[in-house]
């Protein structure tokens, strides 16, 4: 397994795809469909990466992303946050709450496996 | 009379002179002698007599000649002579314009009590003449004196006449121009009641001196309150320093046009008003602010809305692009991975293919929504009415739903009262709104929440409610539901276009019928709609 990543991501398609996109290159893969379950898979099922969708109910991906970064356990795990929209603003955003990386989506499920390689690459080594 | 009466002796004897002097000396008389006609006429020319003596015989000129003389000259033509003579009367004709004065004789010799008597007798009417003319020129000069002052008068009665004609003028004008000042007055003041725009006058201090009816009228004031009004009790807080920084101003002498402010009713409105200030100064000296103002409240409120309308359809153009992109995307995706031989087994293949009709279909239900608002706005949105069961539409409704309701882990269950009567409506459309209730029901429903469709027959209507226990709506949003492009203020991170409500409240309202909402919040929302029975 190259790693473990967490999606929350509450449309089920896009969900499937990523899933599906990242399984296929040997990701161990957990999902959530919304904000609350986000924030609790990533605090106790210790992922590697998470990717977080904007658009959510309850919490939404930029609240997790802030939560997240402010918990010992989960502040330096890598982040993507994926959205449809392409806001400056948006961008911003992802940038201040502590995002590594901000996605828009695109329909390629290759985009996004190519960006957690990225991302899982960077992260330093924990021994 | 002062002076004695003059009497002229005339004699060319001079012993005969001092002899008369002498006879006549107890007369209160002054003597001038004379010796000769020619002396006498000479002293005629420098005295005043009263009576002259005259001697008829004398050299060269007698005493008839020298009278004749006399006669002529206008100032003794009247002079009384007394001849003194031997000769008989007879002869006295001789004398021209003898008749003209008094004359009388003596004969000689010369008896002294005669002489006297007759002397006495001239004197007398001397002194009575004097005394006449004296009275006459007194009362001739008390006459021009009359005259005078009769002319004086005269003048002063024109003059005074002339004055009083100029002031019956004046008054005339006065009242005239009092006339039109009160016209114009009345005018100004009618003006002034009656204008739509609010007038005020306001002191240094901001204490209210007057305003008009108009002013009463919106700000809901009696006239006899507005004097204890300052203008902090009819101007928000929030605008009272930047009615003082435009009160400095006018108290600088500049005049605002186009100012905004807001006015504050006495039942404590706001109301929105534009218009001008400015100061009146008398002599220089501050006296009043002086504002115009209209109000504008409405279309402040319809500036705010259409800026509001600008905002959702900015939103809606956002969402709707975001509500296309998300299956498009998906789509893309999945076919991406089909095409590129990545799903071997058959299995996925399928779960896959589904997938991209899901999608379809979501995308077709999209693009039918933007469709039927499209329709609505352009009027051209029409219904097709057959008889169908309403149990049949809310099961199917509550079918499509259902992948949505198991990813949230929503129950939905339904209260249909059994046998409910068939209905005349386009089955399409109602199904329509039902899943459009359902579907917001989901959506703003907390997890794992529940839902319940009730449908019964009420008063000749057919009555169909969803209910959820989900996140409620506050009361002042609830007329906005139905507005095209509203989404609640709490769901920018949940899908949907906020065209939904709108498209079923014209469904409905095109079925005669009704829909509204009853919610508390945090407690839950209840969708309901009405249809008639019996359109007929």
């Amino acid at each position: 397994m190259n790693g473990k990543i967490l999606i929350v991501e509450d449309d089920a398609s896009a969900l499937r795809l990523i899933e599906f996109a990242l399984q296929q290159e040997r990701y161990e893969v957990i999902v959530a469909t919304n904000g609350l379950t986000g924030l609790k898979k990533a605090q106790t099922e210790n992922p590697d990466l998470v990717i977080l969708d904007l658009m959510l109910p309850g919490l939404d991906g930029f609240e997790i992303c802030s939560r997240l970064r402010k918990d010992p356990e989960t502040e330096k795990v890598p982040i993507l946050i994926l959205s449809a929209k392409t806001h400056e603003s948006d961008v911003a955003t992802a940038r201040a709450v502590g995002a590594d990386a901000y996605l828009t989506k695109s329909g390629d499920p290759s985009e996004i496996v190519a960006q957690v390689q990225t991302l899982i690459s960077q992260k330093p080594l924990i021994i | 009379m002062d002076a004695k009466p003059k009497m002229l002796i005339v004699d060319d004897r001079v012993e005969n002179l001092v002899a008369l002097e002498k006879t006549l000396g107890d007369l209160d008389v002054d003597f001038v002698r004379a010796l000769s006609g020619n002396e006498a006429l000479a002293h005629t020319l420098e005295h005043d007599f009263a009576i002259v003596l005259c001697d008829v015989q004398m050299p060269e000129m007698d005493g008839f000649e020298t009278v004749e003389f006399m006669r002529q000259d206008k100032k003794t033509k009247h002079l009384p002579v007394i001849f003194v003579s031997a000769i008989y009367t007879e002869d006295f004709h001789m004398v021209k314009g003898i008749e003209t004065g008094a004359v009388d004789f003596i004969t000689k010799p010369i008896i002294p009590e005669i002489l006297r008597g007759k002397v006495q007798v001239f004197l007398d009417l001397h002194a009575n003449r004097l005394s006449l003319e004296e009275e006459i020129k007194l009362r001739t000069e008390a006459e021009q004196t009359i005259q005078e002052q009769y002319d004086d008068i005269q003048i002063h009665t024109h003059e005074l006449e002339a004055a009083n004609q100029e002031l019956r003028e004046t008054q005339t004008k006065l009242l005239e121009l009092n006339q039109e000042v009160q016209e114009s007055e009345e005018r100004y003041r009618d003006l002034f009641e009656n204008a739509n725009d609010l007038i005020q006058s306001v002191d240094a201090e901001g204490n209210f001196v007057y305003v008009n009816s108009a002013w009463l009228e919106v700000l809901g004031y009696e006239m006899k309150e507005v004097e204890n009004l300052n203008f902090t009790d009819v101007v928000p807080e929030e605008e009272w320093a930047h009615c003082q920084e435009q009160f400095q101003q006018i108290l600088q002498g500049e005049r605002l046009t186009n100012m905004q402010t807001i006015f504050l009713t006495k039942d404590g409105r706001h109301i929105y008003v534009e218009g001008n200030a400015g100061a009146r100064f008398k002599n220089g000296e501050f006296v009043a602010n002086r504002g115009i103002f209209r109000d504008i409240t409405e279309r402040k409120i319809a500036e705010e809305k259409q800026l509001e309308l600008d905002r959702m359809k900015q939103e809606f153009i956002s969402n709707v692009s975001h509500e296309l992109r998300t299956p498009l995307h998906s789509l893309k995706g999945f076919v991406k991975l089909l095409l590129g031989g990545k799903v071997t087994d058959s299995e996925t293949q399928s779960e896959f293919l589904s997938i991209i009709e899901k999608e379809s279909d979501r995308l077709s239900g999209l693009i039918d929504d933007l469709l039927d608002i499209s329709r609505l706005e352009s009027g051209r949105f029409k219904v097709y009415k057959e008889l169908v069961s309403l149990e049949n539409i809310i099961r199917d409704a509550i079918q499509r739903v259902g992948s949505l309701a198991n990813e949230r882990g929503i129950t939905i269950t339904d209260e249909i009262q059994p046998e409910l009567p068939e209905i005349e409506v386009d089955q399409k459309r109602i199904r329509q709104v039902v899943t459009n209730l359902l579907s917001n029901a989901i959506k703003y429903n907390n997890e794992n929440g529940s839902i319940t469709v009730r449908s019964e027959v009420t008063d000749n209507e057919l009555l169909v409610q969803v209910a959820d226990g989900g996140i409620g709506i506050a009361d002042e949003d609830i007329p906005k539901l139905f507005e095209r492009f509203y989404r609640v203020e709490a769901s920018d991170r949940i899908e949907g276009t906020g065209l939904g409500l709108h498209i079923s409240q014209q469904i409905v309202e095109a079925h005669s019928g009704k829909i509204w909402i009853e919610s508390e919040l945090g407690e839950g929302s209840t969708f309901s709609f009405a249809l008639p029975l019996n359109e007929n």
